[in-house]
């Protein structure tokens, strides 16, 4: 009789699959980024497809198996999150002959690395102690979950799945609207914000969040139905800010807002100009508070990986001596992906100084996401990335010389702090199947230089094959009047002018990019607004310190976020709530879970078909 | 008091956060009062707050949120675990998974459901020192469900010791 197969878990067929699915998402996400200016995590989609792959086709997967492949996919495909926010604004600022794409891509390796090796620490305390929710992550466990947990709940996640995937297809079709404006159907006064998104993917967040949701629900009742109108009623509006025609508005009077988008743009630019600043500052305050009171358990933690583990055996986590020498290696890529990207403008004595400040900050930003992450879904990248670049060209200087090597390191810092967010959200969903930390994390460490990789060439490829940004027709004419000849003769004949791009040339706006291209342009100008960060970040110790952690970080980011996905997010935990009370906790988690989770998936199943419709529209 | 905390608290939120977005350069007029105000507000209300959980905290303990009530939770789900163990050989794979899910839907998730209110009442050393078991006591047990789930009985089986030292570790750890 032939041997019994050992049960499949960190498996060849979990790491090559893992790698292919989560290359090809990363290219499509990358690409479908610069395109519509926002990323979409891949964790449920590879989860999924790990299914359909290694049980469907391979038929010999297993629930273990499944998380390590759907560990590797998400880790490949998640960082383009940090590469197509930080590096394209290289291009767009006009420094193409000036970046060095070896240290743009050791950078991104760097962070990358780093991002794993400094979060592992904190697995125990996120996830053991805190037991923080991640939404995502426990929708991807739901869906592992499924074969074994019996019909009823199989059937929950399936009706999720459709109902949510039926309704995100008729808002891509523009059958019904991205947003619903119930302060209109009920006469409420356009001054009180009531415009919220249809996302119920939002919602089946909020419900896995629970009480979590409530706090968001209260931050942004406070950003839109008090700090705004109060802003506004004490004149505290910038004031190049009201004569612009792009805020659609007269906003020196309250009476005049009118509902519709006019309303949309005015509570999103002014939000931007009043609270952005002070949320993202109150979240760095709760963070750091929520780590001073998790003493005992980071204790604990680094213990145990001291240990090798806990006493549950000896390999539960990755030893601390291989977290040491990958966070050696890492910083030192970074200190040489520093001194090569700023060349002579850069010392020696200055690149060692911003690896010390940027693996600082990329500890501090990595455990901002992974809470925000973990209580929300959501994560404040891109503030967090403006503040790295700030620090930089703080150190490095504001001089056009010194903006190359900042970003250069801004992208390691962005990469790290998107690793940190994907790598803890798998770990949960680890931790809810049994997977062995230890496991996912040699799958983690072993595939994460590669995502880095796909994503910087690929913005790469795009800039030099259709260019992106505002300008993208104009940067596309000039390379062909440059070329002269035929070239250019079949740029015209194709339609393309200097403000139109040719037919067949699909339209990449790099809407992130260009925001940081203004962030960075007002750094260079010196006007941050260092007092709302350290106000902000004031009221998050205190909050965090005298009630509990999550306050400054969950208020904080409903600070920052827009209120249609917030309101509709706190609707969700509020939902989960009344549940609990009135069925009792174990009916809503046996029954709501696995609905919530249906609607994160079915959400994300369709924005990833999308996306490669869009990409196979446009190639 | 709780309702008066509560208020300073919320009232001295808001009107820091308000104080806060008027720190432009120059500083807003009256900002810095606001903000002052508010922090004062905020620090007594999360003061008063403070007290009245602990006031709390002892009428909690009467309801088992206490250091004796999560030691007996634990001793019970050593139990519970211990009968799985010891029933584990005689079980297929369908009532090995549904042995495991009782366990882990039933005492686990009503321990681990209510995690913060134990951290809040014990403070983070002591609740460290019981969850690191539970913790992983929790996990390995969900690995088992996982294993027996996918038709790997054996090694469902053989996990379920893990769980047991876990959770009696957990149990014992004053």
């Amino acid at each position: 009789m032939a041997p019994k197969p050992a049960y499949r878990e960190l498996t060849p067929a979990a790491l090559i699959g893992g790698v292919l699915v989560g290359a090809l998402l990363n290219m499509g996400i990358c690409f479908a980024g610069l395109q519509i200016g926002f990323t979409i995590v891949g964790s449920t989609v590879a989860a999924v497809l790990g299914f359909g792959i290694l049980r469907g086709i391979l038929r010999k997967g297993s629930i273990l198996e499944v998380n390590i492949f759907q560990t590797v996919a998400s880790s490949v495909n998640t960082v383009n999150a940090g590469v197509i926010f930080t590096v394209p604004v290289l291009f767009l600022l006009g420094f193409e002959d000036d970046i060095n794409y070896t240290a743009l891509l050791l950078a991104a390796v760097a962070g990358s690395a780093l991002g794993v090796m400094l979060i592992i620490p904190l697995r125990k305390q996120i996830i053991d102690f805190e037991r923080l929710r991640f939404p995502e992550g426990t929708a991807v466990a739901t869906i592992l979950r499924s074969p074994g947990a019996g019909v009823e709940k199989s059937r929950l996640l399936i009706g999720g799945i459709v109902v949510s995937a039926f309704t995100i297809v008729m808002v891509k079709q523009k059958v019904w609207g991205e947003t619903v404006d119930l302060g209109e159907i009920f006469g409420v006064p356009a001054t009180f914000n009531l415009i919220l998104a249809v996302s119920l993917l939002s919602i089946g967040a909020g419900f896995l969040a629970g009480r979590g949701g409530l706090v968001v629900l209260y931050g942004t009742l406070l950003n839109y139905w008090v700090l705004i109108p109060a802003a506004l009623l004490l004149g505290w509006l910038p004031g190049d800010l009201g004569s612009t025609d792009e805020m659609l508005v007269d906003v020196s009077s309250l009476t005049s807002l009118a509902h519709g988008d006019a309303a949309a743009t005015f509570f999103s630019k002014f939000s931007h100009f009043t609270s952005r600043h002070v949320g993202i500052g109150m979240i760095l305050g709760g963070a750091i508070a929520g780590i001073l009171l998790a003493a005992p358990a980071l204790k604990a933690a680094l213990a145990s990986l001291k240990q090798g583990g806990s006493a549950s055996g000896p390999s539960e986590e990755v030893s601390l001596t291989v977290l040491k020498i990958g966070s050696a290696f890492g910083l030192l890529l970074l200190l040489l992906a520093t001194k090569m990207a700023g060349g002579d403008s850069v010392s020696w004595g200055e690149a060692t100084l911003v690896m010390i400040a940027g693996g600082i900050w990329l500890w501090v930003a990595g455990l901002v996401v992974a809470q925000t992450t973990g209580r929300t879904d959501w994560s404040p990248l891109s503030g967090l990335a403006l503040i790295a670049i700030a620090i930089m060209m703080g150190i490095l200087g504001t001089d056009s010389s010194s903006i190359v090597p900042a970003v250069t390191v801004g992208a390691a810092i962005c990469v790290a702090t998107s690793m940190c967010a994907d790598m803890m959200a798998d770990l949960k969903t680890g931790y809810l199947v049994g997977s062995k930390p230890a496991k996912q994390q040699i799958a983690q460490i072993m595939t994460c230089w590669i995502g880095p990789a796909i994503a910087v060439a690929t913005v790469v490829l795009l800039w030099k094959a259709y260019a992106f940004g505002p300008e993208q027709a104009g940067v596309l004419f000039e390379r062909a009047q440059l070329a002269g000849g035929s070239t250019l003769e079949a740029y015209q004949n194709a339609g393309g002018t200097i403000d139109q791009l040719p037919e067949g040339v699909p339209k990449l706006g790099a809407p992130q990019a260009g925001a940081l291209e203004s962030a960075i342009k007002i750094v260079q100008s010196g006007d941050v607004p260092l007092g709302k960060y350290l106000a902000g970040a004031l009221i998050g110790i205190l909050a965090s310190l005298l009630i509990s952690p999550g306050i400054g970080v969950m208020v904080g980011l409903s600070l920052y976020l827009p209120f249609e996905y917030m309101a509709v997010f706190g609707i969700g935990g509020i939902i989960a709530l009344l549940l609990s009370r009135w069925k009792g906790a174990h009916w809503t988690e046996n029954k709501g879970v696995p609905v919530a989770a249906g609607l994160i998936v079915g959400d994300a199943l369709v924005n990833i078909i999308y996306a490669i419709k869009d990409v196979a529209q446009s190639l | 008091m709780k309702y008066l905390a509560q208020l300073f608290f919320i009232g001295g939120f808001c009107l820091a956060t308000v104080g806060a977005a008027g720190f432009s350069d120059p500083i807003e007029p009256n900002a810095m009062l606001m903000f002052g105000v508010g922090l004062a507000l905020c620090l007594a209300g999360g003061i008063l707050l403070r007290r009245a959980a602990h006031a709390e905290a002892h009428q909690k303990a009467a309801d088992g949120l206490s250091e004796e009530g999560l030691a007996g939770a634990i001793a019970g789900i050593e139990q519970e675990v211990r009968t799985l163990l010891a029933e584990a050989d005689t079980l297929d794979q369908h009532g090995l998974c549904k042995s495991i899910d009782a366990i882990l839907q039933g005492s686990f998730f009503d321990v681990g459901s209510r995690n913060e209110d134990y951290m809040r009442v014990l403070g983070n050393a002591t609740y460290t020192r019981y969850w690191d078991g539970f913790a992983v006591a929790e996990r390995l047990l969900a690995r088992s469900w996982s294993m027996a789930a996918d038709g790997a009985c054996e090694e469902a089986r053989a996990e379920l010791p893990g769980v047991l030292s876990n959770i009696a570790r957990a149990g014992a750890s004053p």
